[in-house]
């Protein structure tokens, strides 16, 4: 073949596959293309993830003695779990104090439906903040459900295949969760940025916001249920001429070493719930 | 040669994602796609290696969260930048497989920078330029002699049985 001839091939088929795939999004709620493509590239994905996993351990495991990583990892986790119990607890506490004071009761824990899922692959460009995990439309998954771990938020659904989803971590630039910090009652947006923090902008000047204090979602907005644990606050910015303050947060699970996540299946966002035509 | 270099682009986008990505240095990983399309080019030309980078693209697009199209053109376009510096100098300078992942790495994000900046994803302004683009140029230059290596030793594979057709 010659060069000619070659180049218009490349140009026919580049042209002709992102047509395709454009037309295939619009084709349904998943993309029959990349269902056909998940279909071969999840497995291997999947055993990729897990060959790797060794290597991964291993390269930490030098720096620790056995026995010390284990009991480590069993501190972590029992801190962890303690953490997030305080944090509900206190939830609790607030909010038992402001129904007591409007007389009126409403179960405020939502009865999540959670769906286990392992994350198989991470956005390769550093640009953009994604994991993949195994588990797709066939699971029930749909796009804008919320993703959570052990420790608090971890992102939302962003796209679906068959058997496997996307999910736009918080730490995404192009993410923003509305948040409140626990102790103040303060309101603001979490936005993602470049690296591993966030930022949580639109703080009322006048809220004391302080290092340390615990970021949840507020749920305004309807996109992300109420109470979950976002991060804590690192650092808190504030200048003289600006209408608001600012505070990094530090993500509550490190989103770098995810293996595990649960989908939550029972929460409809309001962004999808209003394209869907739904009051 | 080809059909190697294809299945070989599509496994690499597929571990890139699952097995390379988590291997952070600096918060940078390796780009194992980019690196074996220039590899490929400078080997064996951009006719073939821009086939390699349409195929590897498409892996790196199905397991990204970007835009569908934009790692398969933008790699073509490393491709065709790599082919001009192609075959016989390869062989000869050996800084310039680390000048061509450079020069690679470098257009490669800024050009995917630019792209998701036209698409409306926030990017921060230009401390992508230290935070992200300089540790990845600094992380794939480690990986160069193995991924240089690997095409250079397939290059130099004898090629297999012919079929003359009359």
């Amino acid at each position: 073949m010659n060069a000619s001839r070659r180049r218009l091939l490349l140009i026919v088929l580049v042209l002709g596959l992102i047509l395709t795939w454009s037309v295939a999004e619009r084709f349904g709620p998943s993309n029959p293309l990349r269902d056909a493509l998940a279909r071969l590239v999840t497995p291997l994905q999947l055993a990729l993830h897990r060959a790797g996993r060794p290597v991964f351990n291993l390269t930490e495991r030098v720096a620790h003695w056995a026995h010390l990583e284990a009991e480590n990892e069993a501190l972590r986790a029992e801190n962890a779990a303690l953490r997030n119990q305080l944090v509900l607890l206190e939830e609790a506490r607030i909010e038992n104090e402001t129904l007591r004071r409007q007389l009126a009761f409403k179960s405020a824990v939502p009865n999540f439906q959670l769906l286990s899922a392992e994350v198989v692959g991470q956005d390769s460009s550093n640009f953009l903040q994604f994991i993949i995990i195994d588990r797709g439309a066939a699971d029930g998954v749909r796009r804008g459900m919320p993703v959570l771990a052990a420790e608090g938020l971890v992102g939302r659904v962003q796209e679906v295949s068959v058997n496997s989803a996307k999910v736009l971590l918080i730490t995404d630039p192009s993410s923003s969760v509305a948040a409140l910090i626990q102790r103040t009652r303060a309101t603001g947006v979490v936005q993602g940025q470049l690296g591993d923090d966030m930022v949580m902008r639109y703080l009322s000047p006048d809220s004391p916001v302080m290092p340390g204090d615990v970021v949840l979602t507020s749920g305004l907005g309807g996109n992300f249920p109420k109470r979950l644990v976002i991060g804590k606050v690192v650092r808190v910015e504030r200048r003289e001429v600006e209408m608001f303050q600012e505070a990094i947060v530090e993500p509550a699970v490190n989103l770098r070493d995810l293996e595990m996540v649960m989908v939550l299946l029972n929460f409809s966002p309001a962004e999808l719930a209003a394209q869907k035509g739904v009051p | 040669m080809l059909p190697i270099g294809l299945v070989l682009a599509f496994l690499m986008g597929i571990a890139q994602s699952s097995l390379i990505s988590p291997l952070r240095l600096g918060g940078a990983s390796p780009d194992l796609v980019l690196l074996f399309v220039v590899a490929y080019v400078l080997v064996r030309g951009v006719g073939e290696g821009a086939f390699v980078a349409l195929v590897g693209g498409l892996a790196l697009d199905f397991t990204s969260g970007g835009p569908f199209g934009l790692s398969i053109v933008l790699l073509i376009a490393v491709a065709w930048i790599a082919g001009l510096g192609e075959m016989n100098i390869f062989r000869t300078a050996r800084f310039l497989p680390f000048l061509a992942a450079i020069a690679a790495v470098a257009a490669y994000y800024a050009l995917y920078g630019l792209a998701l900046h036209l698409f409306g994803h926030p990017l921060g302004g230009w401390a992508f330029i230290w935070r992200l683009v300089l540790p990845k140029i600094l992380v794939n230059l480690l990986l160069v002699p193995i991924v240089f290596g690997l095409m250079r030793w397939l290059g130099k594979r004898p090629a297999g049985p012919t079929v003359e057709i009359p």
